[in-house]
C-alpha cells in the first residue's frame, strides 16, 4: 500500500468540500489545477489515472449526484438478475485517492475565463479542463413525448430511476402482453444496448410471462451483433421477440403516453409496457459553450481530446465524436485514461504521447449467454483516431454454448474489474 | 527536445522502469535524458488491458497480468495471433500491435508492481 505524502492527506481531508472554496485562482500554489466535469465512466477515469500518474497536480471532480449508477449491467437490473445497489457506486475511492470531489451541477462554461460556473453561482477555475457529461436526451423530438412524460414511457437510458421503474412496469405487465421498444437511428449511446435489452427482457418474461411479446420499433435497417443477436433470440426465446426495421415502419411519427402506443409511418404499435429511447445529443452545457460547433456532438482533436473550439478543454466520452469508437463506457474509460496522460504531458511542457486504444461492448442476450464485438484503435497519419483494419470484430455465429457461457463470465468480470478501477 | 525519465519508460526498458519508479516514489524531479520519441507508449496501451484485466485483485476470470513473468506475456501475445488462439477476445486486439509493441508492452507489463489473487 502506498503511504501518502502529507501534501495528498491534506488533499483527502479537504475532499467533499464545496465549491466555493475551489473557487481559488488556477495556479494560486503553482499547482496544476485540472477541473473534471462528469463523475461517469470517462470523468472517473480520468481523474483516477490523473491522480495516480501526477500525484502533485489538484484534479477537482464536479460531479451532479453523490452516487453513480450504471448503465452497463442496468438491463441484467431491468430483467430482475441483479440488485439495483450493485450498480450504483459512490466517490469515497476516488476521494481517498486525493480527488477532490464536488457534488453539485455545472452550468456553465466561461472558456475563455476558464472557469466552470456550478449552479450555486460559484465558480470553479482550471488550467485544463475534461468534460465527460454523457449525453441528453431529445425527448421533444417524438411527436407527443416530453420529458414530464418519461415516467409513463421510461427511456432507462440513464440509470437511476428510470431503471427501477422500467423493471417495476415489466414485472407488472399483464400475463401475454406486449413490451414495446422504440430504438432511435445512430449514433446514440451504446449501440448494442437496446437489443441487449430486448433479450434480457424475454429471459424475465419466459420465467416470468411465457406468452408475452416483444417488438422493436427500430428507427434504423440494421444494428450492431445483429447476426448474433438474432441467432440468439432464435435459440433461446423462439418466437418472442419482433424486430421491426426502418424500412418496414417509416419512422415513428407520433406516441400517445396515456394509449401507451407509438405510431410509425406504416403501423401503430400498442404496448403494455413501453420503453421509448428517445434521439440524443451532446449536453446542452457543452453545445451553449460552442464545443460541437455548427453540430450536435463535440468534434476533437483525436489525439488529444482538446476542442478545436477551446483551448485547454478536453471533450471525451458519449459526448464527443472519438474517430471510430463507439459511445461505450469502455470507450469512455480509456479514452479517460489517455486523456490523463495528454493533460499530464500538456501540464508539464512535454509532447503528449501515443497509445493504442481497446474497446470490447459485451451483450448478456441471457444472463449466461454473451457475445462480444471488440476494437482496436490508432491515431493515423491524419489524426484521426481510426479503427486498425484486420483486427477486432464480433464473436463467431454457430458457437457452442459453452462459449456464450464463457463471454457471459468474461462481461461479468470485466464490469467488476472496470468498476473497481473506477471506484473502488 | 528532452524527455523526462517518465518519458523513458515508454522504451520498455526494464531498468528505466525501474528506476522511474523509484524516482515517483521518492518524488524527485529528474534532469532528463533524450530518448528516441517512439509511435506508441506502453503505459498508454496498458490503459486498456487493465480496463479487463484489474489492477487491484478484484475478482474475475481475466487473470491479472502485472508484475508475471515477461517470456510468458510475450508467448501469450505470440500464440494470440496464431491459429487457434483459444481466446474469445485476445485474437482480436493483438494483430492491432506491431511485433516490437507487443515485445514493449510485455516487457512494460512484467516491469509493473505484482499484485496478487
Ligand atoms: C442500457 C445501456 C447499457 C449499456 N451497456 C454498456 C456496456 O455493457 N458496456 C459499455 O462499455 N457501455 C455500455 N453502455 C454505454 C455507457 O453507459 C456510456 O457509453 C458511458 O456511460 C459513457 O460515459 P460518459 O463518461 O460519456 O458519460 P456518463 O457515464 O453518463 O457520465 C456522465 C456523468 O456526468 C454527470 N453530469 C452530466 N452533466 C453534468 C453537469 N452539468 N454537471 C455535473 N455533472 C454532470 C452525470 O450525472 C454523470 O454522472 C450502456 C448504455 C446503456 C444505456
Amino acid at each position: 500500500m502506498k503511504r501518502f505524502s502529507r501534501r495528498e492527506t491534506l488533499a483527502i481531508s479537504t475532499s467533499f468540500v464545496t465549491g466555493s472554496l475551489l473557487a481559488a485562482p488556477a495556479k494560486a500554489q503553482g499547482r496544476p489545477r485540472v477541473v473534471i466535469v462528469g463523475g461517469g465512466f470517462g470523468g472517473a477515469s480520468a481523474a483516477r489515472t490523473l491522480r495516480q500518474i501526477e500525484p502533485d497536480f489538484d484534479v477537482i471532480l464536479i460531479t451532479e449526484a453523490a452516487q453513480f449508477s450504471t448503465c452497463p449491467f442496468s438491463n441484467m437490473v431491468i430483467a430482475g438478475e441483479r440488485p439495483f445497489e450493485a450498480i450504483t457506486f459512490g466517490y469515497d475511492g476516488l476521494a481517498a485517492r486525493g480527488v477532490q470531489i464536488v457534488i453539485g451541477r455545472a452550468i456553465e462554461l466561461q472558456t475563455s475565463g476558464q472557469v466552470v460556473v456550478m449552479e450555486d453561482g460559484t465558480k470553479v477555475a482550471y488550467d485544463r479542463l475534461i468534460v465527460s457529461p454523457g449525453i441528453e436526451l431529445k425527448y421533444t423530438d417524438i411527436p407527443g413525448y416530453d420529458e414530464a412524460l418519461q415516467d409513463r414511457m421510461p427511456h432507462a437510458w440513464k440509470a437511476g430511476a428510470q431503471t427501477v421503474l422500467l423493471r417495476d412496469q415489466i414485472a407488472a405487465m399483464r400475463q401475454g402482453g406486449t413490451f414495446v421498444m422504440s430504438v432511435p437511428n445512430n449514433p446514440y449511446r451504446c449501440p448494442p444496448g437496446p437489443y441487449e435489452r430486448a433479450g434480457l427482457v424475454a429471459h424475465f418474461f419466459k420465467k416470468n410471462n411465457p406468452t408475452a411479446k416483444i417488438i422493436i420499433v427500430d428507427g434504423k435497417d440494421s444494428f450492431s451483433k445483429q447476426a448474433l443477436f438474432t441467432e440468439a433470440w432464435d435459440h433461446l426465446y423462439p418466437g418472442m421477440i419482433t424486430h421491426v426495421p426502418f424500412s418496414d415502419n417509416g419512422g415513428v411519427i407520433e406516441v400517445d403516453p396515456e394509449a401507451l402506443t407509438v405510431t410509425t409511418a406504416f403501423e401503430t404499435f400498442a404496448g403494455d409496457v413501453v420503453n421509448l429511447i428517445p434521439p440524443q445529443r451532446a449536453p446542452q452545457l457543452l453545445l451553449q459553450a460552442g464545443l460541437g460547433g455548427d453540430g450536435e456532438w463535440c468534434p476533437i482533436d483525436q489525439a488529444t481530446f482538446e476542442s478545436p473550439f477551446a483551448p485547454g478543454v478536453h471533450v471525451l466520452g458519449d459526448a464527443a465524436i472519438v474517430g471510430d469508437m463507439p459511445k461505450s463506457g469502455f470507450s469512455a474509460s480509456v479514452q479517460g485514461g489517455v486523456c490523463a496522460h495528454v493533460v499530464a504531458a500538456l501540464l508539464q511542457g512535454e509532447p503528449p504521447q501515443q497509445g493504442v486504444l481497446l474497446n470490447t461492448c459485451y451483450s448478456l442476450v441471457g444472463p449466461e449467454y454473451g457475445i462480444s464485438v471488440a476494437g482496436v484503435y490508432r491515431v493515423n497519419a491524419e489524426g484521426r483516431l481510426k479503427s486498425v483494419e484486420g483486427t477486432g470484430g464480433t464473436s463467431p455465429t454457430g458457437a457452442s454454448d459453452d462459449f456464450r457461457v464463457s463471454e457471459a463470465a468474461y462481461a461479468k468480470s470485466w464490469y467488476a474489474n472496470m468498476t473497481t478501477y473506477l471506484f473502488g | 527536445m528532452p524527455f523526462c525519465a517518465r518519458l523513458t519508460l515508454r522504451t520498455g526498458n526494464l531498468a528505466l522502469a525501474d528506476m522511474h519508479r523509484y524516482l515517483l516514489a521518492v518524488g524527485f524531479a529528474v534532469a532528463c535524458t533524450p530518448v528516441l520519441a517512439q509511435s506508441t507508449s506502453d503505459e498508454i496501451t496498458f490503459l486498456s488491458c487493465q480496463m479487463c484485466h484489474g489492477q487491484t485483485d478484484s475478482a474475475g476470470m481475466m487473470p491479472v497480468i502485472q508484475g508475471k513473468p515477461y517470456e510468458g506475456l510475450v508467448q501469450s501475445l505470440a500464440s494470440f495471433s496464431g491459429q487457434n488462439p483459444g481466446t474469445t477476445i485476445m485474437h482480436r486486439f493483438v494483430g492491432g500491435l506491431t511485433p516490437e509493441e507487443r515485445d514493449s508492452l510485455a516487457r512494460y507489463i512484467s516491469g509493473l508492481e505484482g499484485v496478487s489473487r
